[in-house]
């Protein structure tokens, strides 16, 4: 590997010689794929897996890598127009592993690299926000004294369990602080200090007991070694011209192209997926900022032509600029995997022979399964929600799990409607063929429950006006509830899954 | 040829017998201005004045200015109005039917103002003649309708039930006999055993069944006294006994544990101890009846099952008889069961009455006693809002030689009311030594539980011979400051009640009836628990600390149907009248059922193999077997919640608190864990496997200290590291199917778990 060879031990992401996981773990090839497709990727680099390799025989970090580590950050500092631990405008930087294939084990990524207790008042300052500055100081200590000085969850935990009641943040951050010193060997580090010792961290975690194991379980090589991601960090809680969100790179039940997914703004990537508040659909951000909205619209186009597939992206917006933070190939329901298939082969980004070895005899066996062939008319719709678990169901609306329960054992087919749902409500979900909540997200238990059951679910209607016997149809993909029983077609009657299944039938004739 | 004769016009009940018989022009009265206006005019002394409802305190400027008589439409002698007119000597008859007359706004016949009417009270059943001429309105009335026939019937039906207990067992003595003839516990004895201890079901279901007997013995009657001109006093009665059975258990558990068993005991003897205080027969009496009857009440209008928090109803039972083993020592707990007697007095006092007694045979020392009687009880009435709580007698003790004595209560002044004002200058509370010498004539009393003497024939009065009066300046004053004072201190009293009386009376009149039920309630929910209180030190901790005065949510929810949708006046009636004031508890209601056993119930929905003895919750009704496991009967859910809200309150929720928003801290971070797991491929899967470990690694601090105080707890942390050793081993269901004990079965529970326990619910947390 001549990269190598000429003694260069980090890259940055949009200088690396190829995206090559051997050398730059799985995360970090990924990046600088990304990079390499000109999407707007937070700036970094990657610290190569031979270094991991040549700590665990050193047992401390080359000289030669700590100045390019050095000469990097200067990099960032210069684009970012920020420097790293300046208390007065930090440059705050994660820090996470990345080995050529994934392990448990391995540590965490650490965010907020670079923040300290001035940086933080600072940052309460600027942002005017001291819930901001206080939560993002609490979440790098949390990590660091967990991952990096290896104090344990519980230990960490009990200490802040014996604050006094009342306490916030801020004092979290303190106790957080004299725990890292007490427990953790030395007194939190400067900017500097934080990146070193994470790095160290993350080589060390190589021969963690859990990932030496699954090594050994899946006979994997032990001198393989990980690579070291630093990425500046980027917010998606610094007001309302921020957020965060998920989409896939076009709505996969349809088919139809443009981002389809989740968006809230003023928020972490983190209270997206938590699902603890009601997240907007993508389109809104049209409405509020149509050139983020048409930047994204252009990552998904790039993503598409590159993967040839249908994506999942994590991005966040920050003070109106757009970051993507990850993307892979998107999971999908069987009849969307069939439908993406032939809308890809009509848009020529694959092949008739690719489409038919990329859905699996599952997917089309579900994709076979009766859909409800048109969105119905607007009078008949009783709720719209979240499509959080895929399928089409006719069924007589059951508002207690007893009733669920004694209509599904008459021979009914149940949609349970409730306003949540509590472990009590298990029952009636087991006998219910579909599931309707007022409220919650796509990580609500209704909707994890679901999907585990691979019955469809929307979930986060608000008042249905539903009354129990009703019958009613629901459709997990479109996300909404409709009054009687909208008309089921068969899949075949889908002119994208005629085709498909007009390519299957020839191929295997 | 006309007749020069007075003619007999109506008939009705004579709330005392007198020989002489009076005249005078009668004025119909239907408005509390009417009253005022009236009696600012002309002739109030020669007028008889007719009313529709039997309710004292309408009349009470009549009263006090000394009308000639007095006739009502409603009502019995028994009631407020009753008590009152006898008080003041004035004749009257109530619940009087009139056959020739002319008709009111409403329709009713009714003498037409100014006729002279003469009353006939020579016995029991009063009569009322018009002169002769008295316009008569001849329209034949309506035709009676449907309504008219089925209120008729109804009428009937009522007065069989009047008449008898459940249409089958008498008043007095010998119902007393019957109601307890099957009883088969000791409940109605007051023994030390017996009030040391909690109550059984049965006991606590015999004496709610003697307790539905003598409220009707007392007050059936009173039921029918038929609408209020001044005071809503039904509704405000039925609202202020919802308030007091949703917060006085808790207070009473507190007074409970600040004095312990005895010491309650103890203050229930204060009633032995020295008269002038609250703590007294009506309010002993009180103390269990009317909370229990807000029971009832809530479960009539259908907002709370009676089988609802059987304990309370344990607590406020038993709370009641140990105030009454204190109040009697020992023996029978209701004067319905002593002969309708209740000399409870020490003797030390009424040694001390004997002999400061004053004679009476002097007529106008008579009438100032007489008229001192009257305002002061007037007044009592009043400043609590047409309450018999004004009012408290004991006796009668006896003297020998045919002759008894009654000590008699006024209550006035009570700083916890704030229209109390008016009475600033009066004492809290007057006490009158009275004795009757019957010199041979028939005179029967009886002593009712609610502090009442009643007497047949009802002119008691005229056998008193001598008295004794005296006050206690304010409720702290030390009972051996209780003084006597002389008639130029009773004069004065008098001159300053009477103003007083007229004060109130007219800003009673214009407040809105919302201000009326409320200031009702105040009297309805402080007087039967505040003397208590205060003896046990605890008052000013329950109103300061623990927002005594404050509504609670439930009677709130009962306004509307109460007071607005008159169902206040309707269902006072009927539980008054039908004995149903008192639901029985379910069998098992006190069981001992552990909570352990019913909460994974309730926690799970159904549960197929639980801990615990589940054939014998099923025999209690509590849980049911269904195909899909245990599950929880309706009797089931309200014994859990009630079990679960009795932990509540013993728990340090202040310590529980910081605990619990530790766990959501991890709470929102391992859901989008679950999601993101859903939506991640194998490879994807296994780099999440060390954030699920670290999730429960922190948790697990948390459950420690959660267990520290709720042991039950205590197994979550083990089935979180159960399922994460599985996903570890790459078993990856066990992280979210609901088909096994996976970290989201598991966690999910445990979230449930902490909502149950601390009485919150997702919807105020927002996390579903």
């Amino acid at each position: 590997m001549s990269a190598v060879d000429s003694g260069r031990l980090t890259w940055a992401f949009d200088d690396a010689p190829s995206a090559d996981p051997a050398l730059l773990g799985g995360k970090g090839a990924g990046l600088v794929k990304m990079v390499a497709l000109e999407l707007p990727v937070p700036p970094g680099f990657i610290l190569g897996t031979p270094c991991g390799r040549g700590y665990l025989a050193d047992g401390a970090l080359p000289e030669a890598l700590v100045a390019e580590i050095d000469e990097r950050i200067a990099a960032l500092e210069a684009g970012a127009g920020r420097t790293f631990g300046d208390d007065a405008a930090p440059l705050l930087l994660s820090v996470r592993s990345g080995a050529p294939v994934s392990m448990p084990g391995m540590m965490d990524t650490i965010l907020n690299v670079g923040l300290t207790a001035a940086g933080t008042a600072a940052l309460e300052q600027s942002s005017g926000s001291a819930s901001f500055a206080e939560s993002s100081f609490e979440r790098l200590l949390h990590g660091f004294a967990t991952t990096v000085r290896g104090i344990s969850a519980g230990v960490v935990e009990d200490a802040l369990l014996d604050l006094p009641s009342g306490s916030g943040a801020g004092d979290r951050c303190t106790a957080l602080l004299a725990l890292i010193e007490a427990e953790g060997g030395a007194a939190f580090p400067d900017a500097r200090g934080q990146l070193l010792e994470s790095v160290e961290a993350v080589f060390r975690s190589w021969n963690s007991p859990r990932a030496k194991a699954y090594r050994r379980h899946k006979g994997i090589d032990d001198d393989m070694g990980t690579a070291v991601v630093v990425q500046r960090m980027v917010f998606g809680n610094r007001g309302e011209t921020s957020g965060s969100g998920v989409c896939f790179t076009r709505d996969p039940a349809t088919g139809a192209p443009g981002a389809y997914g989740d968006i809230l703004f003023d928020a972490q990537g983190e209270d997206v997926v938590a699902g603890e508040r009601d997240t907007l659909p993508v389109a809104e951000l049209t409405e509020r900022m149509p050139e983020v909205a048409a930047g994204l619209d252009d990552v998904c186009t790039l993503l598409e032509r590159d993967a040839r597939d249908l994506c999942d992206i994590e991005f966040t917006i920050e003070e109106g600029t757009l970051w993507i933070l990850q993307t892979r190939v998107g999971q999908r329901s069987g009849r969307a995997a069939v439908r993406l298939a032939v809308a890809l082969v009509d848009e020529g980004l694959i092949t008739q022979e690719e489409a038919l070895a990329r859905v699996t005899d599952e997917q089309l066996e579900a994709a076979r399964a009766p859909v409800f062939a048109e969105e119905p008319p607007e009078g008949d719709v009783l709720a719209r929600g979240l499509a959080c678990s895929p399928g089409a169901i006719v069924g007589v609306a059951a508002l207690t799990c007893e009733s669920a329960q004694r209509r599904s054992d008459a021979g009914e087919q149940v949609v349970l409607v409730r306003p949540t749902t509590a472990p009590a409500d298990l029952p009636g979900v087991l006998a219910a063929a579909a599931v309707v909540t007022e409220r919650g997200g796509r990580a609500s238990h209704a909707a994890v429950v679901a999907r585990g059951l691979e019955k469809p679910a929307v979930c986060g209607t608000g008042p249905t006006g539903i009354a129990e016997g009703d019958t009613v149809s629901v459709d997990g993909d479109r996300g909404l509830v409709a009054r009687g029983a909208l008309p089921l077609a068969e899949a075949a009657t889908d002119p994208l899954v005629k085709t498909f299944l007009e390519w299957h039938d020839a191929d295997r004739g | 040829m006309e007749t020069l004769e007075y003619t007999e016009v109506g008939r009705g009940i004579s709330v005392f017998e007198d020989d002489t018989t009076v005249e005078g022009p009668v004025v119909f009265l239907d408005t509390p201005q009417a009253v005022i206006a009236f009696v600012t005019g002309g002739d109030v002394a020669d007028t008889i004045v007719l009313a529709r409802g039997g309710t004292t305190t309408f009349l009470t400027p009549a009263l006090t200015a000394g009308v000639k008589g007095v006739v009502t439409l409603q009502g019995h002698p028994e009631s407020h109005l009753g008590i009152l007119s006898r008080e003041y000597g004035i004749p009257c008859i109530m619940g009087v039917t009139f056959s020739k007359g002319v008709r009111s706004a409403r329709g009713e016949v009714i003498p037409a103002d100014g006729v002279r009417l003469r009353l006939d009270i020579t016995t029991k059943d009063g009569c009322v003649l018009a002169e002769p001429g008295a316009p008569v309105d001849d329209t034949p009335p309506p035709e009676p309708t449907d309504a008219d026939a089925e209120a008729a019937a109804m009428a009937e039906q009522i007065q069989v039930l009047l008449e008898n207990f459940e249409g089958q067992i008498p008043h007095g003595a010998e119902g007393d006999k019957q109601i307890r003839a099957p009883f088969t516990t000791d409940i109605l004895q007051l023994t030390d055993e017996n009030t040391q201890r909690e109550l059984t079901v049965t006991e606590a279901n015999e004496l709610q069944r003697y307790m539905a007997w003598n409220i009707w013995d007392f007050l059936a009657l009173r039921a029918t006294e038929g609408e209020s001109g001044l005071i809503p006093r039904q509704e405000y009665e039925c609202f202020g006994c919802i308030q007091q059975w949703q917060r006085y258990p808790d207070f009473y558990r507190l007074i409970l544990d600040k004095v312990g068993v005895d010491g309650l005991v103890d203050i229930g003897a204060t009633a032995r101890r020295e008269p002038a205080n609250k703590v007294n027969l009506l309010h002993v009496w009180c103390s269990g009846f009317t909370p229990m009857f807000g029971r009832a009440l809530l479960g009539e209008l259908g907002i709370a099952s009676t089988d609802d928090r059987a304990e309370d109803s344990r607590v406020l039972l038993q709370f009641m008889r140990r105030l009454y083993k204190g109040l009697w020592g020992s023996g029978d707990i209701f004067t319905s069961m002593r002969g309708y007697k209740a000399p409870m007095l020490d003797q030390v006092w009424l040694d001390r009455f004997a002999q400061d007694q004053v004679t009476l045979e002097d007529e106008s020392r008579r009438k100032l006693f007489n008229t001192f009687n009257a305002a002061t009880e007037m007044l009592g009435f009043l400043l609590h809002f047409d309450n018999r709580s004004g009012l408290n007698d004991t006796g009668p003790y006896d003297l020998g030689d045919g002759k008894f004595m009654i000590v008699r209560d006024h209550f006035l002044h009570d700083p916890m009311y704030h229209w109390h004002d008016v009475a600033d200058e009066l004492p809290h509370c007057i006490t009158q030594a009275m004795v009757f010498d019957t010199a041979g004539a028939t005179l029967e009393t009886a002593l009712m539980d609610g502090g009442t003497l009643f007497t047949k024939p009802g002119n008691y009065l005229k056998h008193l011979v001598s008295a004794s009066v005296y006050v206690r300046d304010t409720w702290d004053t030390p009972a051996s400051a209780i003084r006597r004072i002389d008639e130029a201190e009773m004069q004065a009293i008098l001159d300053v009640c009477d103003p007083a009386t007229t004060k109130l009376y007219k800003r009673i009149a214009g407040m809105s009836n919302r201000d009326k039920i409320s200031c009702g309630a105040q009297v309805y929910y402080g007087e039967f628990i505040a003397a208590i209180a205060r003896a046990a030190g605890v008052w000013d901790e329950m109103v300061n600390e623990h927002d005594f005065w404050e509504l609670d949510e439930v009677t709130s929810q009962a306004y509307y149907p109460l007071v607005r949708d008159g169902l206040g006046v309707q269902l006072v009636g009927k539980l008054f009248i039908t004995g149903t004031g008192f639901p029985p508890l379910p069998d098992g209601a006190f069981d001992e059922v552990p909570l352990a056993d019913l909460h994974p119930l309730a926690l799970r929905g159904s549960v197929a193999d639980p801990p615990g003895d589940m054939a014998a919750l099923a025999e209690s009704g509590l849980v049911i077997e269904t195909p899909a496991g245990w599950m929880l009967t309706e009797a089931g859910t309200a014994k859990h919640a009630a079990l679960l809200s009795a932990e509540l309150k013993s728990l340090d929720s202040d310590a529980l608190a910081p605990i619990y928003d530790r766990f959501l801290a991890a709470n929102g971070p391992f859901k989008a864990l679950n999601s993101r797991w859903q939506s991640a491929d194998e490879d994807g899967r296994w780099e999440l496997v060390g954030e699920l470990a670290d999730i429960v690694g922190r948790v697990e601090p948390v459950l420690r200290r959660t267990t520290e105080q709720l042991p039950r707890f205590g197994g979550y942390d083990a089935r979180l590291k159960d399922a994460l050793a599985k996903v570890e081993a790459g078993e990856f269901d066990w992280v979210t199917s609901v088909k096994l004990e996976s970290l989201h079965t598991v966690w999910m529970e445990l979230h449930e778990d902490y909502l149950q326990t601390l009485g919150r619910s997702r919807e105020e947390e927002g996390s579903y």
